[in-house]
């Protein structure tokens, strides 16, 4: 069923990917794909978490090279060495986490790596002439001189592909756009997308929305493990068509198990912090499995981190088997039995240098202490050891160091690491976030025997299918607030969706 | 299910021989580099001369091992030379007022736990900087020893049963030191690898962050890792006491770098998390049979400072080259920021405030003490002191905005006057001499930007090289000597041109007015502030970040350079001693002005007003006439009181409640 674009046009395509392949450690990221994009022309790419979606667009802005394929812009063979290469040839992106310096002024964001200078000396108001155009040209009401950090996500974003439009970019990459705006700033780029396709720019375009993907999207690329699945038009598609092609016939897909919530384990009460927490009361039983969703920088990751004992929380309360805790640091609430993975994996969570065993077994050290703080290093292999093929982790040894594992396999790795330890209550953000399919049905296995086993989970997620397939509540979490409880079986996707965005959407 | 996991007894290491040696790229070095010696010089094999490489290398392997310790964590301390000394000094105190031997081991570490308590109490409780901190205990420390050996008349005598055993005794013809170094580092060893601490302290310096959300108590691990480092430089200390057997002012000095040295030598960099004692071995081996191959052969031992920095720098590269496309490190890069920096405007107002404050208390207090010191004459006399600190200072602050500190300009400038004042004695003309000096700094400058720039390696330890190789250079080129200058370009510098004021005084204006005009007039100031916010993002913009490195050295070169000039007119002379403890003034002055050390952050006018207390410390107690250690000591006390200021000030906005 796929379409070929390529004899539409009569002149070559502006963007065309041949083959284009790249492995990490332990995972095929990208297998054998290729893809054109026409100028004036917006092109979606689709695809679950992991799908190969983020690799392409770094292979395409210079972040990363590619094992094998080629890449042609407007018909010329073109080999991008670094990021500098990629905009040199007319490649701008705009990055899904933020890429602009918080203690520069947004004009300053705006010129780096160009800077209009006269004389050799900056040239500070072209520079913030130049900025109030970029920022004209998207509608925005944003002073050039502010500070970046003084701005909201949402403004932070919009300065984001201001930065990207003042490269006049022949070809511009949005990973995900419209994830921290809300319905007036997403307009506005929607507007400023129709512009720059009557310019004649070639978009790539990612996004989870299908509905911007169809409104938006003139040719779709559904891309699934790192291959492509088809590439075609989007006249006469519906959301639906798309998420089945996107998901696939899955060869072991999750199915959710029925659970039974018993006792409280854990009970935030009245959590405050500054303007990002603002009274967030919920429980979560022992054997459920409990979601907090909703827009980016919404506070969720906050509430998530205050019960990891990561942040201090401004005011409220935290309960614990009904008893008062008070959190200071991480280990008080290890202590407590609570154990926080982050959505940050590599910086947060794993130790890249040391053996996958120690990184297991760092939770639990305390358990096989023997005299003198001796570590019993035979009963460590053997309890890793059956973690380790329990939970299915991938691995040529219990010694290689964790870095080398694909992510599936590390986040499998720390949830071990956890249960080893015997914690009561799993607090994870983002658990399959840069996850591949395959590993996700895992996970979700896993975390379904955990709740069978009585333990309370808390899982922080943005990806609805995700959400709906594996918890048994959620929690809609909009400006520090929880505004709606449901239950998948309630729901529907668009239904949730309408939830997180809220009154703008309605 | 797929598993592919195999037994671990089956895991697939090459063969012993070849395998180990191609893992260990150093313990290869090391046996090339003794087969070499044996062929070259015979003598070098003999069993006598063995054990003396083995008695040389004690006290370092030692203060390597303390060392080790805290760079494992991710820190580092240079304070350990001077630990050195203060443990050196209490042993013979207490043996010279005849106490048992026993009882003054135990005071020598035990001063070296007392320091490493101090310095994990500012680093981790106050998260201030490890270098920032060390370096003030490094001079307050020496000051301290200093003033305690002058109660003695400046030297005390090491004798008593303990310290002439481990002096002379030997068992089944090894050195009783070696041994007891041999055991200390098997303690070492078994402790990182076979205990719950070890690898907690591994975990810690992996991955910080990491290891704190696991559930570890990271802030107290790190503060015993540098109390370990402290009792383990006091146990350096005993053994360099029993070998001297006379303790005098200048031991220990420059014992830090040794030991980073062979730390870096053995493991090709500072591996936070990866570090292993049997590469510490190694390194430590390497750099004393280098030293005693060079005795053999007759170098003069001023080159041994010289080829430790060089050998330094090469381990490093090494090091990086063979790492090259291996691995994806994650944790590499500047590891010795401190955590959480930024300070919000309250904050930033608070710092100036208080530091202000400070300076005017400084001023009423020695105006009262000494009439002299509010003249005009002195207030010459404080500037023109103090122009080379300032010059220096301006480099120093685009240094650490762009995070690329630079430890060597003291060494540099050194380095600069003697390749000047060298050129002039071989007859060129004065300002051809003078030329050659400023291409002498920036060469220096140039060479350390192409390695930080190409290779990526942390600027603290290329500049560090750079310290002490320069300076190892600038020593050896005048055998440790003097060199007059033109008089004709010392009577221009030195001839008051208004209000007694010298050139100097319009030299600092134009290094500031130049630095603002950098930092907020130029594309490469707005660069300047980005690569120090965060370099993944200058990369992503487009900017090549080796070259940016480079121009951001070269620029301070430049002030480095200009501060050659001035201190060459000033003391007439080309000194190889000259400019000693520069860059920790200019460091410190940075810090305390309120620019971050992690970078990014910071405004030129603050670092003045750091300068001018700095400049008011600096002229007041040398108008008080007192002797170097008092004044080592009451600096270094009063640079540590300052630091806490500005961490107090920290007002962050999301608190996160570091452990």
């Amino acid at each position: 069923m796929t379409i070929d674009t390529r004899t539409d046009g009569v002149a070559a395509p502006l963007l065309q990917l041949t083959g284009l392949s790249k492995r990490f450690p332990g995972v095929v990221a990208l297998d054998d794909v290729s893809l054109a994009v026409q100028a004036g022309e917006v092109h979606a790419l689709v695809g679950q978490n992991g799908a190969g979606k983020s690799t392409l667009i770094n292979i395409l802005s210079g972040m990363l090279s590619a094992d094998a394929g080629t890449i042609h812009i407007a018909g010329v063979r073109a080999n991008i060495r670094d990021p500098r290469h990629a905009l040199s040839l007319g490649i701008a992106t705009v990055y899904q986490e933020l890429s602009l310096l918080p203690n520069l002024t947004v004009a300053q964001n705006l010129a780096l790596g160009r800077e209009p200078s006269r004389g050799g000396l900056l040239d500070v108001g072209a520079m913030h002439a130049r900025a109030e155009n970029a920022l004209g040209r998207l509608g925005l009401d944003i002073a050039p001189d502010a500070r970046v950090s003084r701005l909201s996500l949402a403004e932070r974003q919009m300065v984001e592909i201001a930065k990207a439009l003042a490269f006049n970019p022949k070809i511009l990459i949005l990973d995900e756009p419209t994830a921290p705006l809300g319905q007036r700033e997403s307009q506005q780029l929607f507007a400023a997308i129709a512009r720059l396709k009557a310019e004649g720019v070639a978009l790539l375009y990612v996004s989870h929305r299908f509905a911007e993907v169809l409104a938006l999207g003139d040719v779709a690329t559904v891309l699934r493990n790192g291959r492509k699945v088809v590439t075609t038009r989007l006249d006469g598609w519906s959301e639906a068509r798309l998420t089945d092609a996107m998901i696939g016939a899955q060869t072991e897909r999750y199915v959710a198990s029925v659970r039974q919530g018993r006792d409280i384990a854990l009970s935030a009460v009245d959590l405050r912090l500054t303007d990002r927490v603002r009274g967030v009361s919920f429980d979560v039983r022992r054997g459920e499995i409990v979601a907090l969703t909703g827009l980016l920088g919404g506070g969720q990751s906050e509430i998530a981190r205050i019960l990891g004992g990561d942040i201090r929380a401004d005011g409220g309360a935290i309960l614990r088997d009904g008893r008062a805790i008070r959190l200071t640091s991480p280990s008080d609430a290890t202590g407590a039995g609570i154990a926080l993975l982050t959505e940050e994996r590599k910086a947060e969570s794993i130790l890249p240098n040391r053996p996958l065993r120690e990184n297991i077994a760092l939770a639990s050290l305390a358990d096989r202490r023997g005299p003198g703080g001796l570590v019993d290093a035979v009963a460590e292999r053997d309890v890793v050891g059956r973690v380790v093929s329990d939970y299915g982790v991938v691995a040529a040894s219990l010694d290689v160091p964790i870095r080398t594992l694909s992510g599936g396999n590390q986040q499998k790795a720390l949830i071990a690491r956890w249960d080893l330890a015997d914690a009561d209550v799993f607090i994870l953000i983002e658990p399959t976030r840069g996850v591949d399919v395959g590993a996700r049905a895992d996970i979700y296995r896993r975390l379904d025997a955990l709740a069978h086993a009585g333990k309370a989970i808390l899982v922080v997620s943005s990806d609805l299918p995700e959400v709906l397939t594996l918890v048994d509540r959620i929690l809609v979490v909009r400006e520090g607030r929880i505004v709606a409880e449901t239950k998948p079986a309630a729901v529907s996707e668009d239904r949730l969706n309408l939830l997180i965005q809220g009154a703008e959407a309605a | 299910m797929a598993m592919l996991l195999s037994r671990p007894s089956d895991r697939n290491r090459p063969g012993f021989g070849i395998g180990v040696l191609a893992r260990h790229p150093m313990l290869f070095a090391a046996i090339v580099l003794a087969i070499l010696f044996v062929a070259t010089a015979p003598v070098f094999g003999s069993p006598a001369n063995l054990a003396n490489i083995l008695r040389q290398s004690a006290s370092i392997l030692v203060l390597g091992l303390a060392m080790a310790l805290v760079v494992l964590i991710g820190g580092i301390d240079l304070s350990v030379g001077s630990v050195v000394l203060a443990s050196a000094t209490i042993a013979g105190i207490v043996l010279t007022e005849g106490f048992d031997p026993a009882f003054a081991v135990l005071a020598a570490v035990g001063v070296g736990c007392v320091v490493g308590a101090f310095n994990a109490a500012m680093i981790e409780g106050l998260g201030i900087s490890p270098v920032i901190v060390t370096l003030g205990t490094m001079i307050a420390v020496r000051g301290f020893s200093l003033v305690a050996l002058g109660w003695y008349h400046s030297w005390v005598e090491i004798k008593g049963p303990v310290f002439s055993d481990l002096a002379r005794g030997t068992l089944a013809g090894i050195p009783l030191d070696a041994i007891v170094a041999f055991g200390l580092t098997v303690l070492v060893w078994f402790v990182l690898t076979r205990t719950t601490l070890g690898r907690a302290w591994h975990a810690t310096g992996d991955a910080p962050v990491a290891a704190r959300l696991a559930g570890l108590r990271v802030r107290w691990l790190r503060a015993g890792a540098y109390i370990g480092c402290g009792m383990l430089a006091g146990a350096a200390g005993v053994l360099v006491a029993a070998r001297t057997g006379l303790i005098s002012p200048s031991i220990g000095q420059g014992l830090e770098f040794f030991a980073i040295a062979v730390v870096a030598l053995g493991a090709g960099g500072l591996p936070a998390g990866r570090l292993r004692i049997s590469q510490l071995v190694v390194g430590t081996l390497i750099l004393m049979m280098v030293f005693n191959y060079m005795t053999i052969r007759g170098v003069p031992g001023t080159w041994q400072t010289t080829v430790t920095g060089l050998l330094l720098l090469g381990a490093m590269v090494a090091g990086r080259m063979l790492e090259r496309g291996t691995t994806s490190d994650v944790a590499n890069g500047v590891a010795h920021g401190d955590a959480d920096a930024d300070l919000s405007p309250t904050g930033r107002r608070m710092v100036q405030g208080v530091l202000a404050g400070a300076t005017l208390l400084l001023v009423v207090l020695f105006a009262i003490i000494n009439p002299r010191f509010a003249t005009w004459p002195n207030v010459v006399a404080l500037v023109e002191q103090n122009a080379v600190l300032a010059i220096v200072s301006v480099g120093a602050m685009i240094g650490i905005v762009s995070r690329s500190i630079d430890v060597a300009p003291g060494s540099v400038i050194a380095l600069g006057t003697v390749a000047a004042a060298l050129a002039v004695r071989h007859g060129v003309p004065m300002p051809l001499a003078l030329v050659i000096g400023i291409v002498a700094c920036l060469a220096v400058y140039g060479f350390n930007g192409i390695i930080v720039g190409r290779l990526r390696l942390d600027p603290l330890i290329v500049t560090l090289a750079a310290w002490i190789w320069a300076r190892g250079l600038a020593v050896s080129l005048t055998n440790a000597s003097t060199i007059p200058f033109d008089p004709g370009f010392v009577s221009l510098v030195n001839t008051p041109i208004a209000f007694g004021f010298t050139v100097s005084a319009p030299l600092i204006v134009v290094a500031f007015i130049a630095g603002w005009m950098i930092l907020r007039r130029t594309a490469l100031g707005v660069r300047i502030y980005a690569i120090g916010g965060d370099p993944r993002m200058v990369r992503q913009a487009g900017i090549d970040e080796g070259r940016l490195r480079l121009t951001i050295l070269a620029v301070m070169g430049l002030f480095t350079a200009t501060g050659m000039l001035v201190m060459l007119g000033r003391l007439g002379a080309a000194a190889p001693t000259a400019g000693f403890g520069l860059e920790l003034d200019a460091i410190v002055a940075v810090i305390l002005g309120g620019a971050s050390f992690q970078g990014g952050s910071g405004r030129l006018r603050d670092t003045a007003v750091g300068v001018v207390f700095l400049a008011i410390l600096n002229n007041g107690l040398s108008g008080l006439q007192m002797g170097d250690a008092q004044f080592f000591l009451i600096k270094g006390t009063i640079i540590l009181a300052a630091l806490p200021l500005r961490a107090l000030a920290r007002v962050s906005v999301v608190r996160r409640g570091r452990t």
